[in-house]
């Protein structure tokens, strides 16, 4: 209908950096999948929270995020945030892929877990367990802790300070 | 009852959002701004966001800011360096880390030009942007903000006239939880009363320390800049 293909051209380095997360770093060799560096913003509200991780699929074997669980909220939901047409959307996603031999980055502007109806208040330096479902790997536990609301800073990293 | 409710805002904001793309087509310089042509000035060169050229006006209309006060958006911002941000507080990861992001950048502007903009977030999600809510949300990301609600056509009005898309609120979910699209750019109005830039919402930190102390000066594209210098 509308013609919006200028528009989308101005926002395409944005867009590229956001989606730009499940970048292939192949480390052919560690032989596992596995979740680090997971993390929650502390909530600048209690109804919800954004829980970030990456995901190190170290085999050489295709697998899929399906779900995350944790205690402290009473759901949790994969979503993905983007820049489109200037304007900010969330989307939920049913799974997200996680290629043989890649790593998958959850950054702010992209992929997250939003909990939401959270069951107790999260303080920095907090930590919970979460434990992320996949099709192959099966379910993987990690202790999940806390930060600082985030700021993109130069290196383009979540500062964790 | 719930499920009717949202359907009718949905259509209600659906109609605005065609209004407003309409606009940002039709009239809209923000295409122009993001490109160097080879042999012009490009008056971005060495700024972050882009040129609105004409610039933005300021909308005529008044919030309601998240002390239950009225807010008339022109006589509460004039001729002070004004950053105009719409979102929502439901929202879990972008809106806290970008204003967030201004938080850090004006504590490391710390005094001078630049240090104390207005900063105004205007909830689009009505429902549940309640003024107490907002006061809550910004109060953990930074004192100085000011959050502005208000009836969703004064919202509407606001964003038709800086050209934006209209907010899109989705269903909601089995849990009755439902996301809200918004306006990814923020606006930066200089002393001037106008709108010469607007932001991505996901600028660095460094590039808001760089560009609000000339902003706030009157200076607001590359060859003007080379003028003062």
């Amino acid at each position: 209908m509308f013609r919006r293909s200028s528009v989308l051209l101005l926002l395409l380095p944005v867009v590229v950096l956001l989606v730009g997360c499940g970048s292939s770093d192949s480390k052919a060799g560690s032989g596992r999948l596995a979740v680090e560096q997971a993390t929650v913003d502390r909530p600048v509200s209690q109804a919800q929270a954004a829980l970030r991780f990456v995901i190190d699929n170290g085999t050489g074997t295709d697998d899929t995020l399906e779900s995350v669980t944790t205690d402290v909220a009473g759901s949790s939901t994969i979503h993905e945030s983007a820049l489109s047409g200037g304007m900010a959307t969330m989307k939920a996603r049913d799974s997200v892929a996680v290629p043989a031999g890649s790593k998958v980055t959850f950054a702010p502007g992209g992929l997250h877990v939003m909990l939401e109806d959270l069951r107790r208040p999260l303080e920095v330096g907090d930590t919970f367990d979460v434990t992320l479902h996949f099709a192959r790997a099966g379910s993987v536990t990690v202790t999940a802790k806390v930060v600082s609301p985030g700021a993109m800073t130069d290196d383009q990293e979540h500062d964790h300070g | 009852m719930v499920d009717k409710f949202h359907i009718t805002r949905r259509r209600l904001i659906g109609a605005g959002a065609a209004t407003g793309l309409g606009l940002l087509l039709g009239a809209c310089g923000l295409e122009d701004g993001g490109s160097a042509e080879a042999g012009t000035a490009d008056p971005d060169a060495g700024w972050s966001g882009t040129l609105v050229d004409p610039p933005f006006t300021k909308p005529d209309v008044t919030f309601t800011d998240f002390n239950g006060k009225p807010f008339p958006f022109k006589e509460k911002t004039e001729g002070r360096l004004t950053m105009l941000f719409f979102g929502y507080t439901s929202c879990p990861d972008v809106c806290p880390v970008y204003l967030n992001t201004l938080a850090s950048a004006l504590d490391a502007i710390d005094s001078g030009p630049g240090s104390r903009p207005i900063v105004l977030f205007v909830g689009v999600d009505v429902a549940r942007d309640t003024p107490k809510k907002m006061k809550e949300y910004l109060g953990q990301i930074d004192d100085s903000f000011i959050g502005l609600t208000a009836e969703e056509p004064v919202i509407a009005k606001a964003i038709a006239h800086l050209k934006l898309g209209q907010p899109v609120i989705h269903e909601p979910d089995k849990d009755g939880n439902y996301a809200v699209d918004h306006p990814a750019g923020i606006i930066v109005f200089s002393p001037d009363n106008l709108g010469h830039r607007i932001f991505p919402a996901n600028v660095r930190q460094k590039d808001w320390v760089k560009d609000l102390p000339r902003l706030d000066e009157g200076i607001y594209r590359t060859d003007q800049d080379a003028e003062h210098s």
